[in-house]
């Protein structure tokens, strides 16, 4: 029910968009740009490197909205495919070298010793992510970085719910163990 | 059930924690919204903005009579169904079924439907006038002109001479029976039965030199076997008040 409700929300958001409706745009920026940023994030583990692609797929957004068209698709589909595109053509020109860098709120030199548990508990999670083979990777970070239902992702990844889930809970398996 | 409960703990834990650690740089944020919309400023310059709700309008307009098509429909039907009372907030809706029903009738059937509507008007006179209520004189007379046009609109069959004798007799005795009736409930407003006397003599005068239609009596019959005498007291034209 809640999908569905998100489905139509943002459907009509974006034919809004389309129409030229400025608030309209502000509002799908503030809602998808924190959740894609995070699955960048999730896939690349490097805040630049995330924040450009984030940056691109707004940008993205804005050429292609006249071609989206509510009644063949979703939008949350719609912009998470422009996202996934965007991260594919990101690996084919890839130059740069993973930086493992988490963004850590105060994370200035003088910090304490919470910031320095908080970096210690971050450089954990990169280690984590980095351990998991590519396709873990991708549901990973579509789960726990970009918080979409199991729907949209197995829409995007045309995995079926029930072999995500799987995925998942071996993915959980593997990460407890280098959590612990 | 316990590692069930544990996972989804763990679940909940990791996903917080997630959230909490990478979070978007609050100036980046603000950065690439301020770009985004700059580019969508550039995109639909000098584009007029067209409301969504105006780019649909058609769709909204058909949905909308639609709607009150159906809500209004329904009203109608239950409204002369029910036989709903003139003190009822459906009771034009009853008026406006009736018109139709006029509406869609053949010649032959109308003074058939008049004669029922004229008797529910009696009906609904009765009902008014045993509330005690101020408006119910207003209504009262509204109900006693519809019931004249109706009673004049059975009596039109009289003065078109295309009947045949029996079918006049009984229909001359029906209107007779029901403006007793009426001047009974309505004393104030009083049909001149003098008048409807006087139309089925002159018919009936008139009648003796036409010959007897049997194709008339054909109808007539048929109309008997249908139930649609107004005399019968159990059909669904004449003598059913307090049925509807």
């Amino acid at each position: 029910m809640t999908v569905l409700f998100e489905k139509t929300r943002w459907n009509a958001t974006a034919e809004k968009m389309k129409s030229g409706d400025k608030e309209a745009a502000g509002k799908i920026f503030d809602h998808f740009s924190p959740l894609i940023y995070r699955y960048f994030m999730g896939k690349t583990l490097n805040r630049p490197v995330s924040e450009d692609l984030t940056q691109d797929v707004f940008l993205k957004v804005i050429d292609k909205i006249g071609t989206f068209d509510k009644k063949t698709g979703n939008f949350t589909a719609w912009i998470w495919k422009i996202a996934k595109n965007r991260l594919i053509d990101h690996y084919r020109e890839k130059k740069s070298v993973p930086l493992y860098e988490f963004m850590i709120e105060g994370d200035e030199p003088s910090a304490g010793p919470e910031t320095i548990h908080k970096k210690i508990l971050a450089e954990d999670i990169s280690r984590a992510v980095k351990s998991l083979k590519p396709e873990e990777q991708e549901i990973f970070s579509l789960y726990y970085f970009a918080d979409l239902p199991y729907k949209e992702i197995s829409r995007l990844t045309e995995k079926t719910e029930g072999a995500l889930r799987i995925l998942i809970h071996r993915t959980n398996n593997k990460l407890k163990k280098i959590l612990r | 059930m316990k590692n069930g409960i544990d996972n989804f703990l763990y679940k909940l834990r990791l996903r917080s924690v997630l959230k909490k650690h990478v979070k978007i740089d609050r100036n980046f944020s603000i950065r690439a919204k301020q770009a985004f919309l700059d580019e969508f400023d550039r995109k639909f310059a000098g584009k007029p903005v067209i409301p969504y709700w105006r780019r649909h309008i058609w769709r909204y307009s058909f949905l909308s009579a639609s709607a009150i098509l159906v809500i209004n429909g329904s009203a109608i039907v239950f409204a002369d169904q029910a036989n709903v009372k003139a003190s009822s907030p459906l009771y034009p809706f009853k008026r406006a079924s009736e018109s139709i029903r006029l509406k869609l009738a053949s010649s032959e059937q109308k003074p058939y439907l008049r004669y029922k509507f004229a008797q529910r008007r009696i009906e609904e006179i009765n009902d008014l006038a045993a509330a005690t209520d101020n408006s119910s004189a207003e209504k009262i007379k509204d109900l006693s002109d519809d019931f004249h046009n109706q009673l004049d609109g059975v009596l039109d069959k009289l003065d078109n001479g295309n009947i045949n004798k029996i079918e006049r007799s009984k229909l001359c005795q029906s209107a007779h029976d029901i403006v007793s009736e009426y001047n009974q409930a309505s004393p104030n407003y009083p049909e001149d039965m003098a008048d409807l006397e006087a139309r089925c003599k002159t018919n009936n005068s008139r009648l003796k030199n036409m010959p007897d239609n049997s194709k008339n009596q054909a109808s007539t019959d048929k109309k008997k076997k249908d139930g649609v005498n107004m005399n019968d007291k159990n059909s669904s034209y004449g003598g059913n008040r307090g049925r509807d």
